[in-house]
């Protein structure tokens, strides 16, 4: 702002918050301050530009569908609700129950260790190896933890 | 605000039970002012648009909460706010923003006054994110203090003196650059 004493008025001018009596001396000064003057016109540029308004288009059918589309997915019923987040937490206690006791396992082993006692696990009836099913069960647990929190939050 | 009160409180409570065209007809009323916030708060034409959309879609899920037609305006505010600081909380906002970018983003007719709004948001970059949105608020025409109020959580008797400030800090930024604003006015 300029070094004219009445510079730092010019805001509480413009917004109308100067007494009568400061009013009338501002205005008595701003007739001769050109430097005032100056500043009356820069801030006349601040307010028309922030005055802008922005238009985003037609966005409405967009919304309205996606509104639709996620209340279709949320059950409306809070009964529904409370069993749908219950499964979730108990499907993951479930296999954290069950694969704590090897996962401590693995926690005191080394990773050389970790690798044996992997490829040496016994095969799950009909082949299915239990390292790919302990990957599986994790992203489970880690997907229904997820899944729980955001039914939560939203 | 072409709508009164009266007319934003029905389409609230159609919007409540569910009516669409209802719901559209909220978004038309108030996508300028969602649009214009989250565009001076971002500075981003499409983080905008996705903010504007994720304000609106987190409205009408939660449209029920909505005491009154007169605290629609400043419960959407809120959302916008909440949106745009979530936003800002998972991006770590950068404000350097390209200059093909603002100009594009800046939708107004000629050269000069592209750069004239340039040079405003750059300094409107500057301030803080509090700032920003009760600048934005305080120039959006027809919005008034008892909804700023209510939007930024800032007692009604502050208001003033708050935009007063806000308004001083803005001005500091242009500090030096006065004589390029109004060379191209």
């Amino acid at each position: 702002m300029n070094s004219c004493q009445f510079s730092k008025d010019i805001v509480a001018f413009r917004m109308g918050l100067l007494s009568d009596e400061k009013k009338a001396a501002f205005e008595e000064h701003l007739r001769t301050c050109t430097m005032c003057q100056q500043e009356i016109q820069v801030q006349g540029v601040m307010d028309q530009v922030l005055s802008d308004r922005f238009d985003p288009g037609n966005i409405e059918t967009f919304i309205v569908s996606k509104v639709r589309l996620i209340k279709n997915m949320k059950p409306e019923n809070s009964w529904l609700y409370i069993f749908q987040v219950g499964a979730y937490v108990a499907a993951a206690t479930t296999l954290l129950w069950i694969f704590i006791p090897f996962i401590n396992n693995l926690i005191t082993m080394g990773r050389v260790e970790i690798w044996k006692l992997i490829e040496t696990y016994p095969s799950l009836p009909g082949g299915f190896s239990t390292a790919v099913f302990i990957g599986f069960a994790i992203i489970f647990i880690l997907g229904s933890g997820i899944l729980t929190y955001r039914v939560l939050r939203d | 605000m072409n709508k009164d009160w009266d007319d934003i409180s029905g389409l609230v409570k159609q919007a409540q039970g569910g009516d669409e065209s209802a719901m559209s007809e909220l978004i038309t009323t108030h996508k300028q002012l969602i649009y214009t916030i989250t565009n001076r708060m971002v500075h981003n034409r499409d983080t905008a648009m996705d903010l504007t959309q994720d304000t609106f879609i987190k409205a009408f899920l939660n449209i029920k909460k909505v005491k009154s037609g007169r605290h629609f305006r400043a419960w959407l505010c809120r959302i916008a706010r909440n949106v745009t600081y979530d936003h800002f909380r998972k991006v770590k906002h950068q404000k350097s923003v390209p200059l093909e970018e603002v100009e594009d983003y800046m939708g107004v007719d000629t050269t000069e006054q592209k750069h004239r709004s340039m040079i405003i948001q750059d300094a409107l970059d500057r301030l803080t994110e509090k700032d920003r949105m009760l600048l934005t608020l305080a120039y959006y025409e027809g919005f008034t203090h008892d909804e700023i109020s209510e939007a930024l959580d800032i007692p009604t008797r502050n208001i003033k003196v708050q935009i007063h400030r806000a308004r001083l800090r803005l001005r500091r930024e242009l500090e030096g650059r006065e004589h390029e604003l109004l060379s191209i006015q």
